[in-house]
């Protein structure tokens, strides 16, 4: 099963300051949505307001057509995972899952298990005890594991080392394929994870940056490397996110759709023109004064 | 899954948990007992029976596993796509479960304390309604090192009819629970500084409860108000009691049914 999202003119004050600020999108069922933006951007904000955790000042949110707020029908089909303070959880990695299982109905116990053996984590161990790194593998367990049709999870690699960061991207695209859900990640670790994305949503200060599928954004730049001079030449009139050097070779990132006119131009003069990096992107997109 | 089995579920999970702290709290209380008993064989002295010498110890016992249940189980049950109606109803539900268990098993303490008693001829004499100069007698007894309005507040006081003393040990302790409730709801909503406030509203409430049941105020508060007890027909405390909880659980749904969620 997967549930649209959809935010209407949705704004969150805390106070005078604007955490979220008129913000209007929705997003499909059954994809992979990366939720992108600087610290302080209102991700989280956004997020808990998506969860029910908090009431929106102004603004709508329909999940599957409803609102979501105090919805036991739609809340049990909603699971918010993010780095949780542990230091008072006693009970086991065993005790918690099997509570778990009790609230989600379309939790999958043998799965569970599955990520358990693959994140090495110990089911008798009190969770406080765990390290920093295990507890968000742990949630990353209950989060996948409950299936639930609308999945958010924020930063929720924190304190995980590569090759266990690498398991959780590999082992959510292989459920993902077999159990569509939404999926919502947000993260600052864009180059890591840009390929998991099928859809990117950008916000910036608490305000709508986009939100476009992940092929036609990064389509939206392009890469030309060549020699200095060439590629100096050829990008004379474009915007340029990022520029590398080595030795006569110059890489260069530019902003803006390059016509197919303009590529045959590049590949003449023996330029090679290679997609843009989404952390590039976000950057320039996100970068003050823009 | 429609929402009364998920208020049920909780309920069920709440009642679970709570119960096995429960046990515990009875375990020690049962071995301070029993060396109160070993105590007053060998000093001559009275002692209340389980049930009265529990009930004070069970009400701080509740008002404490109340402030807990916010930030135990509000946050991990909302955390699991419940919602803030269905972790209400349930832990209410969970509450009165427990009070009443916990009044059945220290009944059924004391009714093998009076058997065994009984059958031993124990140099012990139990007393079940003690008065104010019963614990003032019993100098070497715990009840002396408890403030007045714990020990003091006993129902069990002025009960005569043992199913009575039942209904009030269940009511009694429910209303500490759900006064801690709403302290730890307040805390939880506001913080720390009006959460102080709802401490001072609950000693009030507790204050209201304990006269519901005939217990005189303490000194400073007698000094202020024009009367130090209330004199109410049993059934009067009952109807009181049950409105001071329906009361304080109306304020305790007030203050989370759109309550932000802490993470």
């Amino acid at each position: 099963m997967t549930f649209d999202v959809e935010v209407n003119n949705l704004s969150l004050y805390y106070n005078d300051f604007a955490a979220l600020n008129d913000l209007s999108f929705k997003l499909k069922g059954g994809k992979i949505h990366g939720l992108l933006g600087r610290n302080g951007a209102g991700k989280t904000s956004l997020l808990t307001l998506l969860a029910s955790y908090r009431q929106a000042t102004e603004g709508s949110i329909k999940i599957a057509g409803e609102n979501p707020f105090e919805n036991a029908g739609i809340m049990q089909h909603v699971a918010f995972h993010y780095e949780t303070d542990y230091n008072d959880e006693w009970d086991t990695v065993k005790t918690i899952l099997k509570h778990v299982e009790r609230y989600r109905p379309y939790y999958d116990r043998d799965y569970a298990l599955y990520l358990v053996n693959r994140f090495n984590l110990p089911l008798k161990k009190p969770i406080n005890k765990l390290t920093r790194g295990m507890q968000s593998a742990f949630e990353i367990t209950m989060g996948l594991a409950s299936r639930a049709p609308v999945t958010i999870f924020d930063e929720i690699y924190l304190g995980m080392d590569a090759p266990a960061r690498e398991i959780f991207y590999k082992e959510m695209l292989k459920d993902q394929a077999e159990h569509p859900r939404t999926i919502i990640l947000s993260t600052h670790l864009v180059s890591e994870m840009d390929y998991l994305f099928d859809e990117v949503l950008m916000i910036d200060h608490g305000k709508f940056v986009l939100h476009e599928d992940y092929e036609s954004l990064i389509s939206k730049g392009a890469s030309i490397t060549g020699p200095k001079v060439e590629v100096d030449a050829f990008v004379d009139d474009l915007t340029l996110l990022n520029e590398k050097y080595l030795g006569n070779t110059k890489s260069v990132t530019i902003y803006g759709n390059l016509d197919d006119a303009r590529r045959k131009a590049a590949q003449q003069k023996g330029l090679e023109v290679g997609p843009v990096s989404l952390q590039d992107l976000f950057i320039h997109l996100t970068s003050e004064g823009v | 899954m429609n929402q009364q089995s998920f208020s049920a579920k909780i309920a069920r999970d709440m009642f679970g948990i709570q119960m096995k702290w429960s046990l515990w709290f009875l375990l020690f209380v049962l071995i301070a007992h029993i060396a109160m008993l070993i105590i007053s064989a060998k000093t001559g002295n009275r002692v209340g029976d389980f049930l009265f010498f529990s009930h004070g110890s069970a009400k701080i016992y509740m008002l404490v596993i109340g402030i807990l249940s916010t930030y135990a189980f509000m946050t991990f049950f909302i955390h699991n796509g419940l919602t803030r109606k269905d972790y209400f109803k349930g832990s209410a539900l969970a509450a009165a479960g427990i009070a009443f268990a916990m009044t059945l098993i220290a009944a059924v303490l004391s009714l093998i304390e009076y058997l065994v008693l009984g059958v031993t001829h124990l140099p012990v004499s139990l007393n079940r309604s003690l008065t104010e100069i019963g614990i003032q007698v019993s100098g070497n007894s715990i009840s002396a090192f408890l403030p007045k309005a714990i020990i003091g507040s006993s129902i069990l006081v002025h009960s005569d009819s043992f199913m009575g003393t039942l209904f009030m040990y269940i009511l009694n302790t429910l209303t500490y629970y759900v006064v801690g409730w709403l302290i730890g709801a307040g805390f939880y909503r506001f913080g720390w500084l009006i959460g102080l406030g709802f401490v001072a509203m609950s000693i009030v409430l507790v204050t209201i409860g304990d006269l519901l049941w005939g217990t005189k105020l303490g000194e400073p508060l007698s000094h202020w108000l024009a009367f130090d007890s209330l004199d109410l027909p049993l059934y009067g405390s009952l109807v009181g009691t049950i409105a001071l909880i329906a009361l304080m659980l109306w304020l305790i749904r007030l203050l989370t049914r759109d309550v932000m969620i802490k993470m």
